[in-house]
């Protein structure tokens, strides 16, 4: 027999087409933001005459910059909204009358719209930068990428299934949501690179996850962080997404408890 | 298989709710309470059984059908669904049970067809395309959904999309089916169709239905009503008993002739007068009131052109039962 999470795939790829237009909008538009963050450091360079600031010089940081915009299309914690909005409106009780397990088909039904995201915002995106910028990546920079990138992906979601569950209690997770994404770009280097930062707050932020949302595919990409360092981060993002998901299980199990499927 | 496809025992069950005060301030501060929504409630559910979950909003009908269904844990109490603890085992009793929650929680997916939808059921529950095909060609043919169960679910009408969440629910032919409001603002053809689907899967599957509505015509399928009122349950029987418990009088509605000089009392000292027009008058009376004296005398004055004594339907029970729940708790009070 298949997979039934296949099947959660299958079926919620096939709704997502529904909104295509959409989804393409807000590829467009999304990019704009990194847009705005290369004008403005563009403006930075200019007025303060340097050439370069902690060694990035800037043409390093507009690739860093189009490089974290085109993770961000994974970097946003969709897991946390579908849960809101299946507490809010009660829809939760329709997943949970099927034989399937409410946690794993909350993330598989999220993986369509990353994948596209992915296929038709990130991939052109990376393909483009890198032939513009005369970047050059080795084949284990490429595996280290990737992998990196599904860190990021799994991190940023466990994070969000954690906040997604307070909607139990609180229903309208938004405000905090906005505000914990906020801090996941500008604690993981989705405004600029983290070694912009003092070095005590870089060495405190580089043990916490957040540097995994941004900071280490988008170094990695650009070439900022040095290739012998990449193993050591990524074992760290995986002992990060181990530990988010454990936390994740304990919390779904006492959480799930007091859902009350009513809706409004 | 036990005989017993649902056993609850005292079950309780709270909720956190919230209550806003009066004005803008108010809505500002809002207090929060525990509302019990079930305190203490114990039924049971025979296999082949059709029960009818009644009661007003809020009584505890729908809490129940989510703990029956898994969806919710109860404070106290057990409910036991085809031998397992819905809760601890949803996913695994989900491949025996079905569950319809009316157009409040919908499993169709709404830009897709309800194709869509059964063949999603079809691979969640590991059906063979053989069983799959003869299923579905029986549920197009009962529910009359062959011409809309190609097209897309938010171009459907609501008895259509209630036809169709009913037969993506049964698809993988459950065992017992819990119907929470199944028909709240179908059209009547839909509403038959529904509840023809249900008695025919009951007689040839021996499909149990545990369904909560406020349609009377829901009801009459029922072997059995339970009757709940704010979390408590008040009735558990047949119809007929409900009717005789609850149902101790008759209709009996009196036309007089174009310009008789009625007198009204004399004719309201029969029974309590629920309707009072021009020429017309209807009352709720002793169903011997015909074998009395009084009937006799109300037809010596000639004022009467004619008369009607019925059984009061089950809307005029349950409504007559939920006012003497109130009168007798305001009176306790």
């Amino acid at each position: 027999m298949k997979s039934k999470y296949f099947s959660v795939f299958k079926v919620f790829s096939k709704n997502l087409m529904a909104y295509r237009a959409e989804i393409a909008l807000d590829a467009v538009f999304y990019m704009l933001s990194s847009l705005v963050m290369v004008v403005v450091w563009i403006a930075v360079y200019h007025f303060s005459d340097l050439t370069s600031i902690s060694g990035i010089t800037i043409s390093s940081m507009t690739v860093y910059l189009f490089a974290i915009g085109s993770i961000g299309f994974l970097s946003w914690p969709g897991v946390a909204n579908v849960l809101e909005s299946d507490m809010r409106s009660g829809e939760i009780a329709s997943s949970l009358i099927r034989p399937i397990k409410y946690p794993y088909a909350t993330f598989v039904r999220e993986i369509p719209e990353n994948l596209i995201f992915s296929f038709a915002g990130t991939l052109p995106i990376f393909i483009i930068i890198y032939i513009i910028a005369g970047l050059h990546l080795t084949a284990m920079q490429v595996v280290m990428l990737i992998i990196e990138m599904v860190l990021a992906y799994l991190i940023i979601n466990f994070i969000g299934f954690i906040i997604g569950s307070l909607a139990i209690y609180i229903t309208d997770i938004y405000g905090i949501l906005s505000g914990v994404t906020w801090a996941f770009s500008l604690l993981g280097g989705g405004i600029m690179p983290l070694l912009l930062y003092p070095k005590l707050f870089y060495g405190i932020l580089m043990l916490t996850p957040f540097p995994f949302l941004y900071y280490v595919p988008g170094g990695t990409f650009t070439g900022i962080i040095p290739a012998a360092q990449l193993p050591g981060l990524v074992a760290e993002g995986a002992i990060w997404a181990l530990v988010l998901l454990l936390i994740a299980v304990v919390v779904w199990k006492r959480v799930s408890r007091d859902i009350n499927a009513v809706g409004v | 298989m036990p005989n017993n496809m649902v056993d609850a025992r005292d079950v309780v069950k709270s909720f956190r709710t919230y209550e806003n005060g009066r004005g803008f301030l108010g809505s500002l501060r809002r207090k929060s309470f525990m509302k019990k929504a079930l305190k203490g409630v114990s039924l049971n559910v025979k296999e082949s059984e059709i029960v009818a979950l009644l009661g007003r909003n809020g009584s505890g009908k729908s809490t129940m059908i989510k703990l029956m269904s898994g969806i919710l844990y109860p404070d106290s109490g057990s409910v036991k669904v085809l031998g397992m603890d819905p809760w601890k085992e949803r996913t695994e009793l989900a491949r025996s049970i079905g569950v319809i929650f009316g157009s409040t929680h919908p499993q169709l997916f709404w830009d897709l067809p309800p194709l869509d939808t059964f063949i999603y059921v079809r691979e969640i529950y590991g059906i063979s395309q053989r069983d799959y095909d003869s299923r579905l060609a029986y549920l197009k043919r009962i529910l009359n959904i062959d011409k809309v169960y190609r097209r897309q679910t938010r171009q459907l009408s609501l008895g259509e999309r209630m036809k169709c969440e009913f037969a993506a629910s049964i698809l993988h032919m459950p065992k017992i089916v819990f119907m929470d409001e199944p028909t709240v603002g179908v059209d009547l053809p839909s509403r038959i169709a529904i509840s023809r689907a249900v008695l025919d899967l009951r007689e040839k599957f021996g499909t149990t239905f545990v369904l909560t509505t406020h349609v009377v015509d829901d009801i009459t399928i029922a072997d059995r009503i339970i009757l709940l009122d704010k979390g408590r349950k008040l009735f558990d029987g047949k119809q007929e008993e409900l009717k005789r418990r609850f149902g101790k009088y008759a209709i009996l509605e009196l036309y007089f002739k174009p310009g008789a000089n009625v007198d009204y009392p004399k004719y309201g000292a029969l029974g309590k007068v629920f309707s009072k027009k021009d020429g017309y008058m209807g009352l709720k009376v002793n169903p011997d009131i015909t074998k009395s004296e009084a009937f006799a005398e109300i037809f010596k004055d000639g004022s009467i052109e004619d008369y009607r004594l019925s059984e009061p339907g089950l809307s005029s029970i349950l409504e007559s039962t939920y006012r003497r729940i109130d009168s007798s708790k305001r009176s306790e009070k």
